[in-house]
Protein backbone atom coordinates (compact mmCIF):
# COMPACT_ATOMS: atom_id res chain seq x y z
CA UNK A 1 0.00 0.00 0.00
CA UNK A 2 1.50 3.64 -1.12
CA UNK A 3 2.46 5.65 2.14
CA UNK A 4 0.75 8.87 1.98
CA UNK A 5 2.69 12.18 2.47
CA UNK A 6 0.97 14.83 5.12
CA UNK A 7 1.57 18.18 3.05
CA UNK A 8 1.32 21.55 5.06
CA UNK A 9 0.99 24.86 3.52
CA UNK A 10 4.62 25.49 4.77
CA UNK A 11 6.20 22.60 3.26
CA UNK A 12 4.60 22.89 -0.10
CA UNK A 13 5.61 26.59 -0.37
CA UNK A 14 9.14 26.33 1.05
CA UNK A 15 9.43 23.42 -1.70
CA UNK A 16 7.63 25.82 -4.29
CA UNK A 17 10.17 28.45 -3.72
CA UNK A 18 13.58 25.87 -3.48
CA UNK A 19 14.25 26.28 -0.10
CA UNK A 20 14.04 22.06 0.44
CA UNK A 21 16.43 21.57 3.39
CA UNK A 22 14.27 24.19 5.34
CA UNK A 23 11.04 22.40 4.06
CA UNK A 24 12.26 19.26 5.28
CA UNK A 25 13.22 20.65 8.54
CA UNK A 26 9.48 21.84 8.42
CA UNK A 27 8.28 18.46 8.38
CA UNK A 28 10.27 16.63 10.39
CA UNK A 29 10.21 19.34 13.18
CA UNK A 30 14.28 20.29 13.35
CA UNK A 31 14.84 23.13 14.75
CA UNK A 32 17.33 25.14 13.08
CA UNK A 33 17.00 28.14 15.02
CA UNK A 34 15.33 31.37 14.85
CA UNK A 35 16.02 35.35 13.22
CA UNK A 36 15.16 37.90 15.84
CA UNK A 37 12.23 38.65 13.30
CA UNK A 38 11.44 34.54 13.50
CA UNK A 39 11.61 35.30 17.67
CA UNK A 40 9.80 38.38 17.66
CA UNK A 41 6.91 37.02 15.46
CA UNK A 42 6.75 33.96 17.43
CA UNK A 43 6.11 35.90 20.75
CA UNK A 44 3.35 38.43 19.14
CA UNK A 45 1.35 34.84 17.85
CA UNK A 46 1.98 33.23 21.02
CA UNK A 47 0.40 36.66 22.75
CA UNK A 48 -2.64 36.32 20.08
CA UNK A 49 -2.99 32.88 21.27
CA UNK A 50 -3.33 33.22 25.00
CA UNK A 51 -5.73 36.45 24.40
CA UNK A 52 -8.24 34.96 22.27
CA UNK A 53 -7.80 31.74 24.38
CA UNK A 54 -8.14 34.22 27.88
CA UNK A 55 -10.57 36.71 26.53
CA UNK A 56 -12.42 35.17 23.60
CA UNK A 57 -11.17 38.31 21.81
CA UNK A 58 -8.55 39.90 19.70
CA UNK A 59 -5.71 41.90 21.60
CA UNK A 60 -6.14 45.36 21.13
CA UNK A 61 -3.00 45.77 18.43
CA UNK A 62 -4.80 44.05 16.08
CA UNK A 63 -7.34 45.22 13.79
CA UNK A 64 -10.58 45.75 16.24
CA UNK A 65 -12.79 42.81 15.19
CA UNK A 66 -15.16 41.47 17.81
CA UNK A 67 -14.89 37.32 18.04
CA UNK A 68 -18.28 35.37 18.80
CA UNK A 69 -16.69 32.05 18.80
CA UNK A 70 -12.76 32.07 18.52
CA UNK A 71 -11.11 28.15 18.28
CA UNK A 72 -7.58 29.03 18.03
CA UNK A 73 -4.84 26.65 16.38
CA UNK A 74 -7.66 25.07 14.72
CA UNK A 75 -6.02 22.00 13.13
CA UNK A 76 -7.43 19.96 10.10
CA UNK A 77 -5.96 17.09 8.24
CA UNK A 78 -8.13 15.67 5.58
CA UNK A 79 -7.42 13.37 2.46
CA UNK A 80 -6.38 15.18 -0.84
CA UNK A 81 -5.87 11.90 -2.82
CA UNK A 82 -4.15 8.66 -2.68
CA UNK A 83 -0.40 10.11 -2.47
CA UNK A 84 -1.30 13.15 0.19
CA UNK A 85 -3.06 14.30 3.42
CA UNK A 86 -3.23 18.44 3.78
CA UNK A 87 -2.77 19.61 6.93
CA UNK A 88 -3.52 23.09 8.50
CA UNK A 89 -3.37 25.11 11.54
CA UNK A 90 -5.88 27.95 10.99
CA UNK A 91 -4.75 29.96 13.74
CA UNK A 92 -8.48 31.21 14.22
CA UNK A 93 -11.34 30.21 13.31
CA UNK A 94 -14.64 32.29 14.44
CA UNK A 95 -17.94 30.91 12.82
CA UNK A 96 -17.74 30.93 9.51
CA UNK A 97 -14.44 33.44 9.47
CA UNK A 98 -10.83 32.07 9.44
CA UNK A 99 -8.29 34.42 10.80
CA UNK A 100 -4.62 34.34 9.89
CA UNK A 101 -2.16 36.80 11.48
CA UNK A 102 0.98 38.11 10.61
CA UNK A 103 3.82 40.22 11.99
CA UNK A 104 6.68 42.17 10.24
CA UNK A 105 6.95 44.84 7.71
CA UNK A 106 4.96 42.93 5.03
CA UNK A 107 1.74 44.14 5.04
CA UNK A 108 -1.87 41.98 4.84
CA UNK A 109 -2.19 43.28 0.68
CA UNK A 110 1.40 41.46 -0.02
CA UNK A 111 0.60 38.44 2.27
CA UNK A 112 -2.68 38.18 0.49
CA UNK A 113 -1.21 37.37 -2.82
CA UNK A 114 0.35 34.19 -1.29
CA UNK A 115 -1.50 30.74 -1.38
CA UNK A 116 -2.34 30.14 2.24
CA UNK A 117 -5.38 31.63 2.46
CA UNK A 118 -6.44 29.36 -0.76
CA UNK A 119 -4.91 26.28 0.98
CA UNK A 120 -7.22 26.98 3.70
CA UNK A 121 -10.11 26.92 2.01
CA UNK A 122 -9.52 23.67 0.06
CA UNK A 123 -8.78 22.47 3.04
CA UNK A 124 -11.93 23.32 5.36
CA UNK A 125 -13.88 22.16 1.93
CA UNK A 126 -12.89 19.07 2.17
CA UNK A 127 -13.70 18.78 5.93
CA UNK A 128 -16.89 20.14 5.00
CA UNK A 129 -16.30 23.20 7.23
CA UNK A 130 -18.52 26.02 6.08
CA UNK A 131 -16.12 28.86 5.22
CA UNK A 132 -17.23 32.13 3.48
CA UNK A 133 -14.32 34.41 4.42
CA UNK A 134 -10.54 35.12 5.38
CA UNK A 135 -9.48 37.78 7.26
CA UNK A 136 -5.58 38.71 7.12
CA UNK A 137 -4.75 40.61 10.18
CA UNK A 138 -1.61 42.19 10.08
CA UNK A 139 0.17 43.80 13.00
CA UNK A 140 3.88 45.69 12.12
CA UNK A 141 5.19 45.62 15.97
CA UNK A 142 8.04 48.14 14.70
CA UNK A 143 5.72 50.96 13.71
CA UNK A 144 3.01 49.88 16.12
CA UNK A 145 0.58 49.75 13.20
CA UNK A 146 -2.53 47.26 11.62
CA UNK A 147 -3.82 46.37 8.93
CA UNK A 148 -5.48 44.37 7.28
CA UNK A 149 -7.43 42.40 3.89
CA UNK A 150 -10.50 40.23 3.49
CA UNK A 151 -10.85 37.57 1.25
CA UNK A 152 -14.12 35.98 0.15
CA UNK A 153 -14.24 32.09 -0.24
CA UNK A 154 -15.04 30.21 -3.64
CA UNK A 155 -14.36 28.20 -6.19
CA UNK A 156 -11.56 30.34 -7.53
CA UNK A 157 -10.04 30.54 -4.57
CA UNK A 158 -10.03 26.78 -4.24
CA UNK A 159 -9.13 25.82 -7.66
CA UNK A 160 -6.05 28.40 -6.93
CA UNK A 161 -5.27 26.18 -4.05
CA UNK A 162 -5.34 22.55 -5.96
CA UNK A 163 -3.50 24.00 -9.15
CA UNK A 164 -0.61 25.16 -6.26
CA UNK A 165 -0.62 21.84 -4.63
CA UNK A 166 -0.85 20.15 -7.78
CA UNK A 167 2.00 21.94 -9.14
CA UNK A 168 4.52 21.19 -6.50
CA UNK A 169 3.37 18.20 -4.63
CA UNK A 170 4.57 15.37 -6.89
CA UNK A 171 7.91 16.50 -6.54
CA UNK A 172 8.14 16.63 -3.05
CA UNK A 173 6.46 13.22 -3.15
CA UNK A 174 8.89 11.48 -5.29
CA UNK A 175 11.93 13.51 -2.99
CA UNK A 176 10.74 11.62 -0.11
CA UNK A 177 10.71 7.86 -1.74
CA UNK A 178 13.73 8.25 -3.51
CA UNK A 179 15.33 9.10 -0.37
CA UNK A 180 13.58 6.91 1.81
CA UNK A 181 11.92 9.82 3.91
CA UNK A 182 8.33 7.91 3.53
CA UNK B 1 -49.20 31.46 -18.16
CA UNK B 2 -48.83 35.66 -17.13
CA UNK B 3 -47.16 37.54 -19.76
CA UNK B 4 -44.12 38.89 -17.54
CA UNK B 5 -43.02 42.18 -18.53
CA UNK B 6 -39.14 43.16 -19.50
CA UNK B 7 -36.86 44.67 -16.53
CA UNK B 8 -36.96 47.76 -19.67
CA UNK B 9 -40.71 48.02 -19.97
CA UNK B 10 -41.08 48.14 -16.04
CA UNK B 11 -38.45 50.76 -15.98
CA UNK B 12 -40.82 52.99 -18.70
CA UNK B 13 -43.92 52.32 -16.63
CA UNK B 14 -42.57 52.90 -13.20
CA UNK B 15 -40.41 56.02 -14.41
CA UNK B 16 -42.69 59.39 -14.84
CA UNK B 17 -40.41 61.34 -17.25
CA UNK B 18 -37.75 58.81 -18.76
CA UNK B 19 -34.99 61.39 -20.24
CA UNK B 20 -34.52 61.12 -23.80
CA UNK B 21 -30.77 60.42 -23.73
CA UNK B 22 -31.09 57.39 -20.71
CA UNK B 23 -31.10 53.86 -21.55
CA UNK B 24 -32.15 50.81 -19.66
CA UNK B 25 -28.57 48.54 -19.69
CA UNK B 26 -28.83 45.90 -22.03
CA UNK B 27 -25.55 44.15 -24.22
CA UNK B 28 -27.58 43.37 -27.32
CA UNK B 29 -29.27 47.37 -26.77
CA UNK B 30 -25.71 48.83 -26.00
CA UNK B 31 -24.26 46.39 -29.37
CA UNK B 32 -27.44 48.24 -31.23
CA UNK B 33 -26.30 51.62 -30.38
CA UNK B 34 -22.56 51.40 -30.57
CA UNK B 35 -22.90 50.11 -34.28
CA UNK B 36 -25.67 52.84 -35.49
CA UNK B 37 -23.51 55.18 -33.60
CA UNK B 38 -20.82 54.32 -36.23
CA UNK B 39 -22.55 55.25 -39.00
CA UNK B 40 -22.40 59.13 -37.88
CA UNK B 41 -20.62 59.73 -40.70
CA UNK B 42 -23.37 58.31 -43.18
CA UNK B 43 -26.22 59.50 -40.69
CA UNK B 44 -26.82 62.49 -38.44
CA UNK B 45 -29.42 60.64 -36.47
CA UNK B 46 -26.50 58.25 -35.58
CA UNK B 47 -25.55 60.86 -33.07
CA UNK B 48 -28.76 60.05 -30.62
CA UNK B 49 -26.81 56.75 -30.39
CA UNK B 50 -23.23 57.67 -29.46
CA UNK B 51 -24.92 60.25 -27.35
CA UNK B 52 -26.86 57.50 -24.84
CA UNK B 53 -23.44 55.42 -25.25
CA UNK B 54 -21.18 58.19 -23.90
CA UNK B 55 -24.33 58.85 -20.81
CA UNK B 56 -23.73 55.39 -19.97
CA UNK B 57 -20.11 55.48 -20.05
CA UNK B 58 -20.31 58.38 -17.96
CA UNK B 59 -23.03 56.89 -15.49
CA UNK B 60 -21.37 54.00 -15.36
CA UNK B 61 -17.83 55.65 -14.09
CA UNK B 62 -19.93 57.29 -11.45
CA UNK B 63 -21.53 54.45 -10.13
CA UNK B 64 -17.91 52.59 -10.07
CA UNK B 65 -16.87 55.89 -8.15
CA UNK B 66 -19.82 55.17 -5.29
CA UNK B 67 -18.98 51.44 -4.91
CA UNK B 68 -15.57 52.32 -4.49
CA UNK B 69 -16.51 54.80 -1.44
CA UNK B 70 -18.96 52.39 -0.38
CA UNK B 71 -15.97 49.84 -0.07
CA UNK B 72 -13.89 52.23 1.72
CA UNK B 73 -16.67 53.40 4.41
CA UNK B 74 -17.26 49.56 5.27
CA UNK B 75 -13.57 48.31 5.15
CA UNK B 76 -12.40 51.49 7.56
CA UNK B 77 -15.79 51.02 9.75
CA UNK B 78 -14.06 47.55 10.28
CA UNK B 79 -10.28 48.79 11.23
CA UNK B 80 -8.20 52.18 9.58
CA UNK B 81 -6.01 49.70 8.22
CA UNK B 82 -8.21 48.36 5.65
CA UNK B 83 -5.75 47.52 2.57
CA UNK B 84 -8.54 45.87 0.34
CA UNK B 85 -11.15 43.20 -0.13
CA UNK B 86 -10.39 40.18 -2.80
CA UNK B 87 -13.41 38.27 -4.45
CA UNK B 88 -13.94 35.57 -6.69
CA UNK B 89 -13.64 37.57 -9.59
CA UNK B 90 -12.65 41.37 -8.26
CA UNK B 91 -9.70 42.35 -6.49
CA UNK B 92 -10.61 45.92 -4.52
CA UNK B 93 -7.12 47.37 -3.14
CA UNK B 94 -5.29 50.55 -2.51
CA UNK B 95 -2.81 51.18 -5.52
CA UNK B 96 -0.28 54.25 -5.02
CA UNK B 97 0.96 56.52 -7.90
CA UNK B 98 3.74 58.48 -9.00
CA UNK B 99 7.00 58.43 -7.35
CA UNK B 100 8.08 57.18 -3.82
CA UNK B 101 10.45 59.94 -2.53
CA UNK B 102 10.66 63.63 -3.07
CA UNK B 103 13.49 66.22 -2.33
CA UNK B 104 13.21 69.68 -0.97
CA UNK B 105 15.04 72.24 -3.41
CA UNK B 106 16.84 74.05 -0.90
CA UNK B 107 18.91 70.61 0.18
CA UNK B 108 19.59 70.18 -3.92
CA UNK B 109 23.35 70.36 -3.70
CA UNK B 110 23.44 68.47 -0.33
CA UNK B 111 21.47 65.57 -1.91
CA UNK B 112 23.28 65.32 -4.89
CA UNK B 113 26.80 65.42 -3.19
CA UNK B 114 25.76 61.91 -0.72
CA UNK B 115 24.17 60.01 -4.11
CA UNK B 116 20.19 61.07 -3.27
CA UNK B 117 19.53 62.97 -6.36
CA UNK B 118 20.06 61.74 -9.66
CA UNK B 119 20.35 64.66 -11.82
CA UNK B 120 18.64 64.21 -15.44
CA UNK B 121 19.17 66.19 -18.70
CA UNK B 122 16.62 66.92 -20.79
CA UNK B 123 16.28 67.40 -23.73
CA UNK B 124 13.23 69.13 -26.34
CA UNK B 125 12.77 70.61 -29.77
CA UNK B 126 11.43 74.52 -29.27
CA UNK B 127 8.57 74.30 -31.27
CA UNK B 128 8.31 77.54 -32.25
CA UNK B 129 12.11 78.52 -33.23
CA UNK B 130 11.88 74.88 -35.39
CA UNK B 131 8.35 76.48 -36.89
CA UNK B 132 9.73 79.93 -37.55
CA UNK B 133 12.90 78.32 -39.08
CA UNK B 134 11.08 76.12 -41.11
CA UNK B 135 8.59 79.14 -42.42
CA UNK B 136 11.94 80.69 -43.04
CA UNK B 137 13.91 78.40 -44.88
CA UNK B 138 11.51 75.86 -45.99
CA UNK B 139 13.07 72.79 -44.75
CA UNK B 140 13.87 71.93 -40.99
CA UNK B 141 16.39 72.54 -39.33
CA UNK B 142 19.49 70.10 -39.61
CA UNK B 143 19.67 67.15 -36.64
CA UNK B 144 15.66 67.64 -36.37
CA UNK B 145 13.02 65.64 -37.79
CA UNK B 146 9.28 65.54 -37.69
CA UNK B 147 8.06 62.08 -35.71
CA UNK B 148 5.51 60.13 -36.76
CA UNK B 149 2.14 61.08 -35.10
CA UNK B 150 -0.28 58.68 -35.18
CA UNK B 151 -3.74 60.35 -34.62
CA UNK B 152 -6.31 58.87 -32.62
CA UNK B 153 -9.86 59.44 -33.08
CA UNK B 154 -11.56 60.65 -29.46
CA UNK B 155 -15.20 61.93 -29.09
CA UNK B 156 -16.63 63.59 -26.12
CA UNK B 157 -20.09 65.15 -25.40
CA UNK B 158 -20.54 69.09 -26.21
CA UNK B 159 -21.92 71.07 -23.09
CA UNK B 160 -24.88 72.15 -23.40
CA UNK B 161 -24.72 75.45 -22.39
CA UNK B 162 -27.48 77.05 -20.17
CA UNK B 163 -29.40 78.53 -22.76
CA UNK B 164 -30.10 75.69 -24.60
CA UNK B 165 -31.40 73.79 -21.63
CA UNK B 166 -33.28 76.56 -21.08
CA UNK B 167 -35.19 76.09 -24.41
CA UNK B 168 -35.78 72.48 -23.99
Amino acid sequence: MTKKLRLSYSLVNLWSEGKIDQALSTYFHIDTGMTEAMKSGREIHKDIEETIKTTKQLPGYLTPIKLTDPKSEFELVVPYDEQFDLKAIIDCLDGKTLYEFKTGVTDSLAWSSFYQVPFYFLVCGLSNLEVDKAMLLHYNQHEKTNDFVQIWNGPRQVDRAKNFIDSVAPDVYEYFVTNGLL
Amino acid sequence: MPKTKTAKKLIEETTPETPKDLIVISPSEITQFANEGGKLIFKKEAEDSLVKLLNLQKLVEEKIDEVKKAIETAGTAIGLGFKGIIGERTRTTYRLYGEVYGYRIEKLEELKAGGFINEKIMYKANSSKVQEYLDTVGELPDGIDLRDRQPQLSISLLEESPKELENK
